[in-house]
């Protein structure tokens, strides 16, 4: 029966892969994404025509020491929350940037991306959520 | 010696030799400040080129019109980027006479590969004594004493063939190609827009299209078709069973419509394909749709049709394939015909122990040429003698097989020859406007595009082919030939140097761009993983001093094969050795002008 086993050995290879490579990376991601003990919050910016920030709010509370990490996903992009005095300057594509900051003042705050990125540049902007 | 060529012939050859020795006489007179004002936009620089002075130095004042872009002297350390709204400076040494290379160095949106310019340093005496070679050459390729066809039978090596038997075998092959297939397929749909970020994008256009051009094609043929997994999930469903042998699958199994038994359907596939090529090759959703198209399609002729005809009629890449692999240095072919006629049941055509041949190709006597098979080695498994071999070979050894030579065959080896030509000014060039043309930024400029594209491809360069096919005729002194014969037939000698321009381009291409490979492998679907903490990998070590010396080594290597074929063939088609030694000046002298097209495009 060595015949068979073949045969199945191959169909249970081609059920791994087909199965196998989207659950990998879907669980990888979601592993990911989970918030882990740094608290780091990943922000992915693109141009306004490709979606803008995502996400375009942020929700953090009062006194909580804040880890942005920046992706530019499409083109370079920058980041700046003035009221924080935090500007993180130009972001190349495809890199990423960390930010860190004390969120003291409760309130909604934009931000902003620094670098011009298109012509929806100015719309470029999310916000920061400051729950007291 | 003497009188063996037409003095016209000689006197060329001379003048080559003449234009070689005046390229070492350069004289460099720079050591000038140049200054160059240089505004970047989306995809392009202005001005395009600039002309200097070997000895110059040149300052470039760079600013963005649009948004965030890079400036990289190709194969230097120079690497600037231009944030809009500020003037930067960068100063180039223009050292040596050539073209130096300068490209975008940060990602800008889906061209931004090719978004390059040009600093030709004078004199640039490349594009001339370029030229002097390649008249050497094509002399000396039209002269020289044809060898004899030598094979050797690798089969012979018992362990090879041992291997390329057994059952599992090619499954072996697929299996990780279906893997990258499904990774490329769900980054494709599922993962960033940014093609130079994805997977799919730098996975097939760089990866798999620099493999299967500058390895694969050039020393396997069509071993591709071995591994590919486009047909598998079909080609397991028809047969019922992925590696052993079933007599009786899932597929209707009818015979493929008569009419459509040619490579017209994967000639129009082609051209569509080289058409978009820009849009295609930058966008990983239209590279994943493409493929699961193309997977798609073959799964549905699988199961309706007998064999493999997908691959044999309908895969646009299998019709590339089955073009080069002409000029391949492997062959599959039965040992001794005398046994195929022995043998009654022809298990290798009809199927036995191994599966029946998926493109209807007969070893025992049909198979004279590569272009139809697929290296699957089932025929290796069906054949009850062992008389099947395979074949190291001379290069381009079926280029002067003139049985089986066909129009569909002929046009795409043309059509080939177009696209490497169009796809070097439209992706290596420093001409913006083709760029976004291209691009489908507009209706009306990709219609002017196309136009251009198509007028181009399937009417100037088959016309000059004609003209020299005609002239040919002409000079031969065989007026009764028919035209549309030898214009077939002269179709095949083109196909080395189009093979040697499409490595050419690739070098071109790929190299540059290397570093994007470690970069998707550590953040496949460009979402900010980092897998093998090369996410962020950049490099300028990549020796690409050594570029325009491959490039040109490239194209003379096309050009001595493709004269060589060229012989062959004229000779095949005029019969008489006097009119033959006339009738290949003209296509010996087309050809001599294509590769100079192709050196001039990169290095002039
Ligand atoms: S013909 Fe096309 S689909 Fe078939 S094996 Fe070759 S590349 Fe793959
Ligand atoms: S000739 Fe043999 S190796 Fe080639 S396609 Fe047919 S069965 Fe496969
Ligand atoms: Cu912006
Ligand atoms: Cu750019």
């Amino acid at each position: 029966m060595a015949i068979k086993s073949a045969e199945r050995l191959a169909l249970a290879v081609v059920l791994a892969i087909l199965v196998g490579v989207p659950a990998a990376v879907f669980s990888y991601q979601a592993l990911r994404s989970r918030p882990d003990a740094s608290g780091e919050i990943f922000l992915v910016a693109r141009t306004v025509e490709h979606g803008g920030w995502s996400p375009a709010r942020i929700v953090v509370k009062q006194g909580q020491t804040v880890r942005l990490r920046i992706l530019a996903e499409d083109v370079t992009h920058g980041f700046q929350l003035l009221h924080f005095g935090v500007n993180a300057g130009a972001i190349k594509t495809g890199t990423t940037k960390v930010v860190e900051f004390t969120a003291e003042r409760a309130g909604e705050f934009p931000f902003y991306c620094s670098v011009r990125c298109s012509p929806l540049h100015m719309a470029l902007m999310g916000t920061l959520v400051v729950e007291p | 010696m003497a009188g063996r060529f037409p003095p016209v012939v000689r006197l060329v050859a001379l003048a080559g030799a003449g234009l070689l020795l005046a390229g070492f006489f350069a004289v460099p007179r720079g050591g000038r400040e140049v200054d160059v004002p240089l505004t970047v936009q989306k995809f392009a620089f202005s001005p395009p080129r600039v002309s200097v002075a070997a000895g110059d130095r040149v300052t470039f004042r760079i600013r963005s019109l649009d948004i965030t872009h890079g400036f990289a002297v190709e194969g230097t350390g120079v690497d600037a980027t231009i944030l809009p709204g500020r003037e930067v400076r960068v100063t180039v040494q223009a050292g040596r006479p050539g073209k130096i290379r300068y490209r975008c160095s940060v990602i800008c949106g889906p061209l931004h590969p090719f978004m390059v310019g040009e600093i030709i340093v004078e004199p640039n005496r490349w594009p001339l004594w370029g030229g002097g070679l390649m008249l050497v050459v094509g002399f000396l390729a039209s002269a020289g004493l044809a060898r004899p066809g030598m094979r050797r039978d690798l089969l012979r090596w018992r362990p090879l063939g041992w291997l390329l038997t057994r059952r599992p075998f090619q499954f072996a092959l697929i299996a990780p190609n279906l893997l990258v297939f499904t990774l490329i397929v769900l980054a494709g749909l599922v993962g960033t827009a940014t093609g130079a970020m994805n997977v799919s994008t730098i996975f097939v256009w760089l990866a798999w299209w620099g493999l299967l051009v500058l390895v694969l094609i050039p020393l396997g043929g069509r071993a591709w078709c071995a591994m590919c997994p486009l047909p598998a999930p079909g080609e397991w469903l028809a047969r019922g069973a992925i590696v052993e042998r079933r007599m009786r699958g899932w597929g209707l199994g009818w015979p493929w419509p008569k009419a459509l038994r040619n490579l017209w359907p994967a000639f129009g596939g082609l051209l569509l394909l080289v058409l978009f090529g820009l849009v295609v090759t930058t966008r990983p959703i239209v590279t994943a749709a493409l493929l699961l198209g193309l997977a798609a399609v073959a799964l549905v002729t699988h199961l309706l049709f007998e064999r493999r005809v997908f691959c044999r009629y309908l895969c646009p890449v299998g019709g590339l394939l089955g073009v080069y692999a002409l000029a391949a240095p492997i062959e599959l072919r039965a040992r001794d015909l005398d046994v195929c006629r022995a043998c009654r049941d022809k298990p290798c055509f009809r199927g036995g122990a191994g599966y029946p041949c998926p493109t209807f190709q007969f070893p025992g006597s049909g198979l004279m040429r590569n272009t139809y098979c697929l290296l699957c080695t089932e025929c290796l498994k069906a054949c009850p003698h062992d008389n099947l071999a395979l074949s190291l070979r001379l290069f381009g050894a079926d280029l002067r097989v003139s049985r089986g030579a066909r129009a569909d065959e002929a046009w795409i080896a043309l059509l080939l020859l177009g696209t490497a030509l169009a796809h070097s000014v439209i992706k290596l060039g420093p001409w913006g406007w083709i760029k976004s043309w291209a691009n489908l930024d507009g209706p009306v400029e990709f219609l002017f595009y196309s136009g251009l594209f198509l007028g181009a491809v399937l009417g100037v360069l088959p016309g000059l082919h004609l003209v020299a096919a005609w002239l040919s005729r002409a000079l031969a002194g065989a007026p009764s030939l028919r035209l549309g014969k030898l214009f077939v037939a002269y179709a095949y000698a083109l196909i080395p140097l189009s093979l040697a321009a499409w490595m050419a381009f690739t070098l071109a291409v790929v190299l540059p761009n290397l570093s994007y490979i470690p970069r998707v492998l550590s953040d496949p679907l460009g979402w900010g993983w980092d897998l093998f903490g090369t996410r962020e990998t950049t490099w300028t070590w990549v020796p690409l001093g050594l570029l325009p010396w491959a490039q040109l080594g490239l194209l003379l290597a096309g050009l001595w094969g493709s004269v060589r074929a060229a012989r062959e063939i004229v000779r095949d088609a005029l019969g008489e050795a006097e009119a033959a030694r006339r009738g290949l000046v003209p296509l010996a002298g087309f050809l001599g002008l294509l590769a100079w097209a192709f050196l001039a495009l990169y290095l002039g």
